[in-house]
């Protein structure tokens, strides 16, 4: 966070009249990425693998409501965090600063058709996350 | 819309939720949710998903401490005397005195709970009509919802808003200088339906609305926002507004056409 102010403090003279938010939120972006690039490149972390963990098919859309309701405080967030990034900003930059598609689409730099089947998948993917962490804790 | 793979409408249902559905898909899917119980359910549980991700997550907040490390750390980097931070404010001052540059300051309040009083000032609202229509042009663009008719003939387009709209938007053809027409959409601008005519330069649409000055007239003016070109201009009781990516001398040159040719054609009426 430290990073990305002083960035965008550095960057400043350049910018120009456009919106201020999403200009920041990608700088913000930038310096995590690049952060996480650098992470990664210690850890050897695995890539996520789409085939291995296929979206949930079937779904008990009531019962799933009634669950998701009923989450204990702060596993959504838990969950949020157990996401590949690539989705996780989906929800951060949508959901919980606000903004439009079109906006998310300019700070991600990708279409906006994209944004919106990703966002979907995102929501998608943490529904089943934290679904999945809920019955798990409350089995143990 | 078709309902073979609930799981697929997903994207759909969630765009709609967002408010991020043109005019005439939300209608689209409106009347399909009447007769498909199914759809309802599902979006139904969509609503219930995107609002306990909502509710339940917290925005982040700053951690405490960082204002302090951060103003540490540019003293540390730039004395408070340096030519850049008096370059800086001047940025900072100089779109003040131009309001209709006044969008440009963002930050501050509004990015989410990160607490920085001072460093920068918060955002305003530019001219919320040229918002919406970026809004819609942006949404015409994501659904491929771009045409409700859709044809390159201008007597086929400019009939079929007959009966849609009370008024008869001017339609004319602009293919022979390279921006063909595409088709017409009907859509909600300045709060009232209006004509959304589709142009195309290459592989780029320009979104044209039309609808008479009741209320709003337009400066014949360039804006841009969120990489879209805004010009909009008054001409025989009607307000033009044409939207697009296009590069600004291409755009340009397409409202320059387009101001000609209304020119010629016959004014357009108001239906009794």
């Amino acid at each position: 966070m430290q990073e990305a102010f002083l960035r965008a403090y550095q960057a400043f003279p350049r910018f120009r009249c456009t919106d201020g938010k999403a200009w920041f939120l990608t700088i913000v972006r930038h310096v995590c990425f690049s952060l996480l690039r650098k992470r990664r490149r210690h850890d050897a972390e695995e890539p996520f693998d789409e085939e291995l963990h296929p979206p949930d098919a079937s779904h008990d859309t009531e019962a799933e409501a009634r669950e998701l309701k009923a989450l204990r405080s702060g596993l959504l967030r838990r969950a949020l965090e157990t996401l590949p990034p690539e989705f996780r900003e989906m929800i951060v930059l949508r959901d919980l600063e606000g903004l439009g598609y079109k906006e998310v689409a300019s700070v991600t730099g990708l279409p906006l058709g994209t944004v919106m089947s990703r966002l979907s998948r995102a929501r998608d993917r943490l529904r089943d996350a934290a679904l999945a962490l809920s019955r798990k804790e409350n089995l143990a | 819309m078709s309902c073979h793979n609930h799981e697929k409408n997903s994207p759909l249902l969630d765009a709609y939720l967002d408010g991020e559905l043109d005019l005439s898909a939300s209608l689209a899917l409106e009347e399909h949710l009447a007769v498909c119980p199914e759809c309802r359910a599902r979006m139904e549980s969509r609503r219930v998903l995107r609002d306990a991700i909502r509710e339940q997550i917290p925005a982040w907040t700053a951690p405490a401490g960082l204002e302090a490390r951060l103003r540490a750390r540019l003293r540390a980097e730039e004395p408070a005397s340096a030519p850049g931070l008096l370059v800086r404010l001047k940025t900072l001052i100089e779109p003040l005195r131009r309001p209709w540059a006044f969008p440009a300051l963002g930050i501050g309040s509004a990015v989410a709970a990160l607490v920085l009083g001072g460093l920068f000032l918060s955002s305003r609202p530019s001219d919320p009509l040229l918002d919406e229509a970026v809004a819609d042009h942006a949404r015409s663009l994501l659904v491929e919802h771009l045409t409700d008719v859709a044809s390159t003939d201008q007597h086929t387009v400019k009939p079929w808003f007959a009966g849609k709209l009370d008024y008869s938007p001017t339609v004319v053809d602009t293919a022979a200088e390279g921006y063909p027409l595409t088709g017409g959409r009907l859509d909600l601008l300045d709060r009232r339906p209006v004509a959304a005519l589709v142009y195309h330069r290459r592989k780029h649409a320009i979104n044209l609305f039309v609808w008479p000055t009741a209320e709003t007239s337009l400066r014949g003016k360039l804006g841009k926002k969120n990489g879209f070109y805004t010009f909009g201009w008054s001409k025989g009781g009607m307000n033009y507004l044409a939207v697009s990516e296009l590069a600004e001398a291409e755009f340009l040159d397409f409202v320059k056409l387009i101001q000609q040719r209304t020119e010629e054609s016959p004014a357009p009426q108001a239906l009794p």
